[in-house]
């Protein structure tokens, strides 16, 4: 039996083809394309070490460290602690605000000019949560 | 001492050559996770629930030396709750799964080669002998507890078996402060006092047959005939025994991709009718959806399953549906559809049913298009509903979980789990964060 090669209209019937959902841009290219930098991202401005930074809210006003209540308070557990910076540290079960003050050759947590616990207290390990690096308000 | 027949694993790969495998995993971990950000719970029994407020799931040191068991039913230890003052919490899955993903993220700024193995362990390679890790653990174990303010033990040893073996004597052991690296020398030694069936990869049966052939400790499996091994425990079982000589047979584990998804739950109630049987099996769909979404997937295969309480054995009802999807999708509302219209065929009126679930399969990358030229292209349009999709996500993203629903969802959802004591999200809720005074 012969096979006779197949008419040129049937050898090619309907093709769908795929319609772009989208168009083409075209036109000019911008002359600032060459100095477009990346978008201010608040995230990179106040978290350095993702791993190790938490938020909290603060409870109450404090009006020495000009925190009001409802703030935003960012906390780096991985920073160390340093004479006058700002933590979160323990205090009879609970978390408090403090402020790092050195005397002498010791560490001290203080409050309103109040100086309470000293810092690296052997009987009472991890007294600081961390360290406190932003605070953040509505307005 | 060992047998001459050589096994193919001792020809191996450069990378098992020389290598020294660490076991780094969180002591009581849920619970260790509640204590970061609850300082009332340092010191006291703590006990975590499992979803449903059902079982115990995780102890700490204080609940464990009170004689609880691990899954024990709380009904079982009520009075032991109230005369010890245990606290009990529901389980925290958002807080846990957080917190192991910062632990994993410190564990990953050593550079090393790693694997996470579950939610509170994780494998790391590291190229120098055992004895001379003991320093890094120790940095290691200090950093995560800065960084994360969970404690964690670590185990080293030649292979990941003996790894997990050093881990496990690490955390018993107080004096080791959580810490052991298992050099070779001391290896015969360790697994003489070692019991058998707390070798990793041992399970009950083995356990029964090995006793039986009078091998009660992990020297003795290490000593034994590999031969004699391949035949009774077959090449895994062999695997086992050349790890325990040191011989590292397993590699650190590339992440797979997921070949399915299910969402179920037990209900907190057991539900009757239809409708509220419909309610839950939309809001699994849904979740289901998310997490396809988030994994860059969709799905060829949706099965719809319900479960009357296996307990009452007389009147138990269990059935399965496999819903057919047109093409694969990560819809949402295409899979509630295919859900629905499965869950029919299944309900049977008069019963109580106590789980539900939904089960997405056969998943594939969302790149990859229907390569079928005979399927009909889908006539819900699925692309134009990918903006949609995604809008939903993101403002899930953004409010917080469910701010956008289905209608299909329900709004009183009184099948719900109960989870009465879950603390508070206070690293994955804005609504929820700790909360600190004066």
């Amino acid at each position: 039996m012969q096979f006779l090669p197949m008419p040129a209209a049937a050898a090619s019937p309907f093709l769908p083809i795929t319609l772009f959902a989208s168009t083409v841009q075209a036109g000019f290219p911008s002359p600032a394309d060459d100095y477009a930098e990346q978008h201010l991202d608040l995230n990179r401005y106040l978290v350095d070490s993702p791993a190790s930074t938490y938020f909290f809210r603060a409870r109450e006003t404090i009006k020495e460290e000009d925190i009001q209540q409802d703030d935003l308070l960012v906390i780096d557990r991985s920073l160390a602690l340093a004479s006058g910076r700002l933590v979160i540290a323990i205090i009879n079960e609970e978390f408090v605000i403090r402020r790092i003050k050195k005397q002498g050759r010791h560490l001290y947590l203080t409050m309103e000019g109040k100086q309470e616990n000293l810092l690296n207290d052997t009987s009472s390990p991890s007294q600081v949560w961390g360290v406190i690096t932003s605070i953040i308000r509505h307005v | 001492m060992f047998d001459s027949t050589l096994s193919p694993f001792l020809s191996l790969p450069k990378s098992l050559q020389t290598c020294t495998f660490a076991l780094v995993d969180s002591n009581n971990f849920y619970v260790s996770c509640e204590r970061v950000f609850n300082p009332k719970l340092t010191g006291r029994p703590v006990v975590v629930l499992s979803n449903n407020d059902g079982c115990v799931v995780a102890r700490s040191n204080e609940a464990k030396a009170l004689g609880i068991p691990m899954a024990v039913p709380v009904f079982k230890i009520k009075s032991l709750i109230n005369t010890h003052g245990v606290v009990a919490l529901s389980s925290n899955y958002p807080l846990y799964e957080d917190m192991s993903l910062r632990v994993l993220e410190v564990l990953r700024s050593l550079g090393l080669p790693l694997e996470r193995y579950s939610i509170d362990e994780a494998f790391l390679k590291l190229s120098k002998p055992p004895e001379s890790c003991q320093t890094w653990a120790q940095k290691v174990q200090e950093k995560i507890l800065k960084e994360t303010g969970v404690p964690v033990s670590v185990g080293i040893g030649r292979t990941k078996t003996l790894a997990k073996i050093a881990n496990i004597l690490a955390k018993n052991a107080s004096h080791m402060r959580g810490i052991f690296t298992l050099s070779p020398s001391q290896e015969e030694k360790t697994l003489q006092e070692y019991p058998i069936e707390d070798v990793w990869g041992i399970g009950q049966q083995h356990c029964k047959y090995l006793r039986g052939c009078g091998i009660v400790t992990a020297l003795q499996l290490r000593q034994a005939s590999l031969p004699w091994v391949r035949k009774t425990m077959t090449v895994i079982g062999e695997r086992l025994a050349l790890e325990l000589r040191g011989v590292s047979c397993l590699d650190l584990e590339k992440p797979s991709q997921k070949k399915s998804l299910t969402v179920s739950r037990s209900f907190g109630q057991g539900v009757a009718s239809l409708t509220a049987l419909k309610e839950a099996i939309a809001t699994y769909t849904t979740r289901a959806a998310e997490k396809l979404r988030r994994g860059q997937q969709c799905a060829h295969r949706l099965t719809v399953y319900v479960q009357t309480n296996r307990f009452e054995r007389e009147t138990y009802y269990s059935n399965a549906q496999n819903c057919p999807l047109e093409n694969p999708t990560q819809d949402t509302s295409v899979l509630i559809t295919a859900a629905l219209r499965g869950l029919e065929p299944l309900y049977r009126p008069g019963k109580i049913y106590k789980k539900a679930g939904v089960v997405l399969s056969g998943l594939q990358p969302t790149e990859l298009g229907n390569q079928d030229l005979f399927k009909a292209r889908d006539s819900n349009l699925s692309k134009p509903r990918e903006p949609l999709m995604a809008a939903i996500d993101m403002i899930n993203r953004k409010y917080g979980a469910q701010t956008v629903t289905y209608g299909a969802m329900g709004t009183k959802q009184q099948w719900t789990t109960k989870c009465d004591h879950r603390s508070p999200r206070y690293t994955t809720n804005w609504q929820e964060l700790p909360q600190v005074g004066k």
